[in-house]
């Protein structure tokens, strides 16, 4: 569960970030339109949420906003450092771990 | 943009009042909320505490935005005089 | 004018962030260290690498202390968990005495005769008070408030703050790269930094800010903290009594808690008709830090008081100060906690960097002050790693037979970085000084667990084959740092390449 909120924060952030047309072109090669900016807003935030949720189900109430809070300047940390060396690894990244996490929870 | 007036003398007033003024008001204000708040002892000096740090931030802050050098002490002491103010009736009635 | 706000905010953060950076940095890099301080410390004290915590012999810890100490006026043992599996039991005779330890084995209660270290805790006490007793605590307040006072101008003056939020740019100019490095260690980071320098303050609230204690309770400590922690405390009658079954009250204690774990009990005046016995509960489960206790009478065994916090400012406090101990059991928080106190390494770090490269860039030559600050910047922050590195080679090379070993292995640490500062200053190349100090904390680092190997039975071979991961961490840590510093001294070029805008590389005649 833990890991879950993990991968969310990850791709949660990476969405918001992706909804920059400054760091959306270096993975993609092309500005974004407007929508698609959009979705990537929103998709971001609905995941951030989602990691609040799933760290506050795995570790209650009190540590589970302190794990929230680490593990979106853990996971911030490593998407940043990732970025300007390997976008589209950064990119890949969080597609790879939302598969691997939704079969861990099976 | 302005350039603001970088003298030593300015910088040491500045730094004064921050560390010193900025602490005078800090203490007495911590004092007059300790006193003047509605809960048991042990309660109130924890609270007046812990807010405190955040007042001395902003006196500090605020000492070094401040106009010139004169503001910032005055800004600082002339609370620190209110607060005294009030406190010290309330300090005196409770050694009573 | 609505500029001038954000000069002087400006001014405030470069002049304060310089001024108190070497400092914070130390005290950031220690407490970084001092989130694994109980494994650092196990790591530092082979002779008890074998001890297994399952099995705990209270009655026994009890008896030596009846040998060693019958006469003390306080006992505490201190019981064995996951991040520390010996028993230690202390006692002091009256409270001008020094505190006397021993480590036990926990299930013989015998004592283990381990080697003199301060382990973590040398690091711990670094963190909070520079080993300068209370005019270090008094330095290290001023430093968390001049750190807040730069966390809120760092703010502010940080116009883009949401625009480069991930911004991060390590081929652009050395003075952008450097600033994106500072800013994402800050912004990402934000919310651990406040929190951990507010909570800083707060834990010594007493000392920095004692105006309540002052008017409320005639400036009594000890009355206040009565009044706050409301402990069970009396004056010994000078009559002999004998003292109830520790264990025994250990277990009865433990019936009043849900389930939770024992921390440390308290003799007062054993042996006394009026000795307390008080047993702590573990705060291993939740934030707040000032745990649950139990206390009886010594003498009868009657249950004097269970006491939890419930006043809500009091547990407020017993959060923020737990927020910072971090005393939980939670090694993913306590592992984050460790990485976001690196990152707050880097941020000053590079922030202490920027400062050089701002003024270098704009005054070509040698300023004698810019000299003066390059060199503290290279002792402190390519020092203290080696000195880090060198406290642990001492801590295996020394030997065990030493006296005052203990000091010696802190004088170690003290030594090298003593030599690291005069190098920094010495060294005329600012580049060479840091390649070659790195690259020293680097090699050291690396090459300790085959250090480890050749001095202890405990090391990486034997820790990772049978699972003891809290001892293979240490190692593991050590090695991956010492690489880390190692490449980053084989990055920094001997002297300085500046990119032009036609993308024509030129040398700098001299280092820059």
């Amino acid at each position: 569960m833990r890991w879950v909120a993990m991968a969310l924060s990850y791709n949660g952030l990476l969405f918001c970030c992706l909804a920059m047309s400054k760091h959306y072109r270096h993975v993609f090669s092309h500005a974004p339109t407007g929508t698609r900016r959009l979705l990537f807003k929103m998709t971001g935030w609905l995941m951030l949420i989602g990691s609040f949720v799933t760290s506050v189900m795995a570790n209650g109430w009190s540590f589970g906003p302190v794990e929230w809070i680490g593990g979106l300047a853990v996971t911030g940390l490593m998407l940043v450092f990732l970025l300007p060396y390997a976008p589209r690894v950064a990119a890949l990244f969080g597609l790879v771990i939302i598969p691997v996490q939704a079969v861990c929870l099976l | 943009m302005s350039v603001k007036p970088l003298s030593w003398t300015d910088i040491t007033s500045r730094v004064g009042a921050a560390a010193l003024g900025g602490y005078a008001l800090t203490y007495a204000f911590t004092a007059c909320l300790t006193l003047l708040l509605p809960l048991p002892k042990s309660e109130a000096i924890l609270t007046a505490a812990m807010l405190s740090f955040l007042l001395y931030a902003g006196a500090i802050i605020g000492a070094f935005a401040a106009a010139t050098s004169w503001r910032a002490w005055i800004g600082l002491l002339a609370p620190a005089a209110a607060f005294t103010a009030i406190a010290a009736p309330l300090a005196f009635n409770l050694s009573q | 004018m609505k500029d001038s706000f954000f000069q002087s905010m400006d001014w405030l953060h470069t002049w304060g962030g310089l001024l108190f950076g070497w400092l914070l940095f130390a005290i950031f890099l220690t407490g970084t260290l001092t989130v694994f301080d109980k494994e650092i410390t196990f790591w530092m004290q082979p002779e008890l690498h074998h001890l297994e915590s399952s099995h705990l012999n209270i009655e026994a810890a009890g008896q030596q202390l009846t040998r060693l100490a019958p006469d003390a006026t306080q006992w505490w043992i201190t019981l064995p968990y996951a991040r520390s599996p010996a028993v230690t039991i202390s006692w002091q005779g009256s409270s001008k005495d020094k505190v006397e330890e021993r480590t036990l084995d926990p299930a013989t209660g015998e004592i283990v005769p381990v080697r003199d270290t301060r382990g973590g805790d040398f690091f711990y006490q670094f963190h909070y008070s520079l080993h300068l007793d209370q005019v270090g605590v008094w330095i290290v307040g001023a430093s968390a408030m001049v750190m807040l006072v730069a966390l809120i101008s760092g703010i502010v003056i940080h116009h883009r703050i949401f625009k480069d939020f991930f911004t991060f740019r390590p081929r652009a100019t050395s003075h952008r790269a450097w600033l994106d490095a500072h800013n994402v260690t800050s912004v990402l980071v934000l919310p651990f930094h406040v929190v951990i320098t507010f909570t800083g303050l707060v834990i010594f609230w007493t000392l920095y800010m004692p105006a309540g204690i002052h008017l409320l309770y005639g400036g009594d400590k000890d009355k206040a903290f009565g009044d706050l922690e409301r402990r069970i405390e009396r004056e010994p009658a000078q009559s002999p009594a004998g003292l109830v079954s520790l264990s025994e009250l250990e277990r009865q204690a433990r019936t009043h808690w849900n389930g939770g774990a024992t921390e440390w009990m308290e003799v007062q005046h054993p042996g006394d008709r009026h000795a307390i016995v008080t047993v702590w509960r573990r705060a291993d489960d939740r934030l707040a830090l000032i745990s649950d206790r139990v206390t009886f009478d010594g003498a009868t065994g009657e249950l004097l008081q269970v006491w939890t916090s419930e006043l809500p400012a009091f547990t407020t406090y017993s959060v923020m100060i737990g927020l910072h101990y971090l005393w939980f059991d939670h090694d993913a928080i306590r592992w984050m906690y460790f990485g976001m106190g690196l990152a707050a390494t880097v941020m000053i770090a590079t922030g202490l960097h920027l400062w050089i490269i701002k003024r270098r860039d704009r005054h070509a030559g040698h300023h004698r002050g810019y000299q003066v600050v390059e060199s503290l910047n290279v002792a402190v922050v390519a020092g203290m790693p080696v000195a880090v590195a060198v406290y642990f080679w001492a801590n295996r090379l020394l030997p065990v037979a030493l006296p005052d070993r203990a000091v010696w292995e802190m004088a170690s640490f003290f030594l090298a970085w003593g030599l690291c500062a005069v190098h920094g200053f010495l060294r005329w190349n600012m580049r060479s000084a840091w390649k070659e100090q790195l690259f020293v904390s680097g090699a050291l680092l690396g090459i300790l667990p085959m250090l480890n190997m050749i001095t202890t039975e405990s090391h990486l071979l034997v820790t990772a084959a049978d699972m003891t991961w809290r001892l293979a961490a240490v190692d593991l840590m050590c090695f991956i740092s010492g690489l880390l510093l190692a490449w980053t001294a084989w990055r920094i070029r001997p002297t300085a390449f500046v990119a032009q805008p036609a993308n024509k590389p030129v040398i700098a005649a001299e280092p820059v």
